[in-house]
């Protein structure tokens, strides 16, 4: 026997401690970021406020109220205090779940929004879930079949798509399975709970719509990624080990490959959630994306803020997700940090 | 790559080994044939018998095509590539006919194979005790802990003192030579007949590369492997096998049992081989006769007290060196050593943390963005990488890389760029009609030739050359490193040499300076130092160099016996 050399200069267990304190590295890295992003994402929502130079005193008090009233109504409002003070009382709020109250209606925003949000995310988690499923299909058939007529046809399909607005996508949909196969209803929203049969009719168009984007990205990120990896030399190691190709693809190569579609998706999470105001207006669906519409036209700032930091927090939760699946799909990558 | 594999069933029952007699070959190929897809021929007529229990060792620089037989042999030709022709045998069974179903019966229990870069043979993202097991799932079919305890074993038979330590480790926490035992671990882990080992030891150190034949050739007697074993390096195969097959531009110009081609060499090229081993073997260094007039010359290049690092780690600290015009300096020592660290220090690449260098008087660490700019323009300092295909842009002919530099130096009008490229092809001695090739178009020594001429173009004055050599065959090898023993004369371009291959040094060195854990252990004219090794770790090196053997092979050899 050649002589024994020295596995490693640590034992198994301070190994194990080593891999886990990475992976809370990154994760600690990626919360090091979303902290300071969402300060400053939510000051510019707050600033956006002070600038649009809104002032619902007067709109509050009525046409015959004296200047002392408005200013009273004001103060109440907290909007006599200097800005600095008044962004401070207004993130002390947000960081405890308040989000302010209409100024209209007297609601608080929070309640507003969480009555619409299902509605949203219904449609966005929808897309994304069909942008996943249709993507990564689509994009493993290529990466594959790499120079194959499915290839170029996935590669013509993701040209064209990526140039076609959602609305567009939306309209041709309705048009095709509303108005002339009549299987699928061209607008309203029918919860869940009630229905899940016409929750899912109701939804499937506008999701559909939105993620055929989503498909098209991931489907051409996947591919790059997959066509990349499968020339690697641990492909041809793990043919030589005697391993089956579908096992070389899903256990080997897919999360080496995944990277960049990863990074994509979660790029696409604001565009989902941007995408469901239009979609939601052409929909006629009280989502989220018309309430922030309808508070914007009407003035409603604490309602339009409110929508921003819930946006802003799931943009961010949904990075987060993806960074830790990406450092527990590639440890390797961990160590360049 | 994966394009030939497909289906997922199971496989033929092995282990039926003994029913084979000796007398039929265990594999052979016949007149085989490889071509690309724009019909060049790479491989032609190449006849190989291997009987069971034998070893081959398959020599020949890079794209002499030893490793493209392999790759036929394992049907993982690269995409484009085809078998046009020939036949490949393997028991009774013809393996150009087989479909992927059949191949999966073959591939890791009856054939494997290991290769050179071990750690990118493994992936990155799976612990390597997990991939050890999942190899022994896939092929022996054993419950998890079976497989679990099977793959402890196997890590502790290539020589992990503790496997369970290694078992949770990504392939990026491992040495290369640890990598290269996982890699055997996972290529014998269902009892293979054949292995085919491809470079396997030729980027290791050569401590480890002697470590690692050790291993290959005890595991080819317990295991009782048939081997076939692809190098650059006749020393390396010659260690190990009963068979040497010398290959050359996709032919075999020499096959026969390792002691007459060894001493009875057939073709000039074999004999070439041989020589040129022999002349920088370091057993026979007559070595450089240290010039009259060095110890006069005021150094060109000097670095005093030198430490630099990555961020906050030192790799190389203590650094005095001097090299005086003319003179050819060896930088010694084993991977993670410092050795291109250093070099690169000295290119301006990473910035010393402390020390100075300074070339023909002008200090030339921590020069500022402009100044650094200017001195690269000046062309004073040139690099040589170790890989010469990587170093030169594909979509380039070599004559336009060469002029690349040359066009940011001085405004030179064509026919005087054309005159310049056409002096520095044949300073290396290569025809300047290839300025027109594509890199990919030439073989291994005349990249490296290239590379050199491009420095060349720019008049250096002191070359930093990083494992020069180590790619190319003796042959070439020995070509190569005569030019630069050339340039250092005749055009006093002072150079630092990096390898860990002794032999290269020796032949042309006329210091060496021995870098451990990145500090100097010992330094002195080149002859001396590989005659008397002073320091342990010197000492060590020089004995775990590759040696051809002299007479009596047979006798040299007690543990690699005959079948």
């Amino acid at each position: 026997m050649t002589a024994a050399i020295d596995s490693s200069r640590a034992s198994v267990p301070d190994l194990r401690l080593g891999h886990a304190k990475a992976l809370l590295r990154q994760v600690g890295s990626t919360l090091g970021i979303a902290v300071p992003v969402f300060f400053v994402a939510t000051l510019i929502t707050f600033l956006l406020g002070v600038v649009s130079g809104l002032d619902p005193a007067a709109a509050i008090a009525g046409d015959a109220a004296s200047p002392k009233t408005i200013a009273r109504i004001r103060a109440d409002l907290g909007l006599d205090l200097p800005m600095p003070l008044q962004y401070l009382h207004w993130m002390g709020e947000v960081l405890r779940g308040d989000l302010g109250t209409s100024w209209f209606n007297g609601v608080p925003a929070s309640e507003l929004i969480f009555q619409r949000l299902p509605i949203s995310l219904s449609i966005a988690g929808m897309a994304l879930l069909a942008g996943i499923v249709g993507g990564t299909a689509l994009g493993l058939v290529a990466g594959v079949r790499q120079g194959s007529r499915l290839d170029r046809a996935t590669t013509l399909f993701a040209a064209v798509v990526s140039s076609l607005p959602p609305f567009v996508v939306a309209f041709l949909l309705i048009l095709i399975f509303s108005l002339w196969l009549g299987w699928l209803p061209s607008s309203g929203y029918v919860p869940f709970s009630e229905d899940p049969a016409g929750w899912l009719a109701a939804i499937s168009i506008p999701a559909v719509a939105l993620s055929v984007d989503v498909v098209a990205d991931i489907a051409r990120q996947l591919r790059t990624g997959l066509v990349g990896e499968l020339s690697e030399n641990y492909v041809t190691g793990a043919v030589v080990r005697g391993l089956s190709r579908r096992r070389i693809l899903f256990v080997h190569v897919l999360r080496n490959a995944a990277g960049p579609a990863l990074t994509v998706l979660a790029l696409k999470v604001p565009m989902l959630i941007g995408g469901a105001v239009v979609t939601e207006a052409i929909f006629n669906m009280p989502g989220m994306g018309k309430l922030a519409a309808d508070s914007a036209l009407r003035g409603d700032v604490p309602v339009v803020q409110g929508t921003l930091v819930v946006s802003i927090l799931l943009i961010l939760a949904c990075n987060l997700c993806v960074n830790v699946l990406l450092g527990i799909l590639q440890p390797a990558s961990r160590r360049r940090n | 790559m994966t394009g030939n594999v497909i289906s997922l069933d199971s496989h033929v029952p092995h282990g039926r080994r003994s029913e084979i007699t000796l007398v039929e070959p265990l594999l052979s190929v016949r007149g085989l044939r490889i071509t690309a897809a724009d019909g060049r021929t790479l491989v032609r007529d190449v006849d190989l018998d291997l009987p069971a229990g034998g070893t081959l060792g398959i020599v020949g620089e890079s794209g002499s095509g030893k490793s493209l037989t392999c790759r036929a042999i394992l049907d993982l030709l690269p995409p484009g590539l085809a078998l046009a022709s020939g036949t490949i045998r393997y028991r009774n069974v013809d393996l150009s006919g087989l479909d992927a179903r059949s191949w999966r019966a073959l591939r890791g229990i009856e054939l494997s194979a290991v290769f050179q870069d071990p750690a990118s043979y493994l992936n990155p993202s799976i612990p390597v005790g997990r991939q050890l097991t999942e190899a022994i799932r896939a092929v022996l079919k054993l419950s998890r802990k079976a497989a679990l305890a099977r793959a402890l074993e196997l890590l502790g038979r290539v020589g992990f003192r503790d496997a369970e330590a290694v078992y949770p480790q990504y392939p990026h926490e491992l040495s290369g030579g640890m990598a290269q035992r996982v890699l055997i671990a996972l290529a014998i882990c269902a009892g293979p007949s054949l292995l085919i080992a491809d470079e396997a030891t030729t980027a290791l150190d050569a401590t480890i590369q002697a470590e690692v034949l050790d291993l290959i050739a005890t595991l080819r007697r317990e295991e009782d492997l048939t081997l076939i074993m692809v190098s650059h390096d006749l020393a390396v195969v010659s260690q190990v096998c009963d068979r040497i097959v010398v290959m050359r531009g996709g032919e075999i110009v020499e096959a026969g049992p390792t002691h007459s081609v060894l001493h009875h060499p057939k073709s000039d090229y074999t004999r070439s081989l041989i020589d040129d081993h022999a002349v920088h073997t370091i057993d026979t260094t007559e070595g450089r006769q240290p010039p009259a007039a060095a110890p006069a010359s005021p150094p060109l290049l000097s670095v005093s007290g030198l430490a630099a690092g990555y961020g906050i780690r030192t790799v190389v600290q203590g650094i005095d060196i001097e090299v005086a015009p003319g003179e050819i300096l060896g930088l010694i020592g084993e991977t993670g050593s410092g050795k291109t660290t250093l070099l690169r220090t000295i290119l301006g690449l990473i910035p010393a943390a402390r020390g100075a260098i300074t070339l023909d008087g002008q200090q030339i660490d921590g020069l500022s963005d402009r100044r650094l700019r200017d001195f690269r323009r000046s062309g004073a300092l040139q690099y040589v990488f170790q890989d010469p295909l990587r170093s030169l842009d594909p979509d380039l002919t070599i004559g336009e890389s060469i002029t690349e530099g040359l066009r940011l130096q001085a405004s030179l009008g064509l026919s005087a760029m054309k005159a310049s490229v056409a002096a520095a092809l044949v300073s290396v001695g290569l025809d300047p009609q290839l300025a027109d090739r594509l890199p990919g178009q030439l073989s291994g020594g005349q990249r490296q030739r290239t590379v050199i001429a491009r420095a060349l173009a720019l008049d250096p004055r002191l070359l930093l050359l990083d494992e020069p050599v180590s790619a190319l065959d003796a042959v070439n090898r020995s070509h190569v490193l005569k030019l630069l023993r050339r340039l250092a004369d005749e055009r006093g371009i002072a150079q630092i040499f990096i390898s860990h291959d002794l032999g290269s040094v020796a032949g042309i060195a006329d210091r060496v300076v021995v870098l451990h854990h990145g500090e100097i252990v010992e330094t002195g004219p080149a002859r001396m130092v590989l005659a008397h090794p002073a320091h342990p770790y010197t000492r060590r090196l020089l004995a775990a160099a590759p040696r051809i053997p002299r007479e009596a092979p047979a006798a040299a050899r007690p543990l690699f016996t005959a079948y």
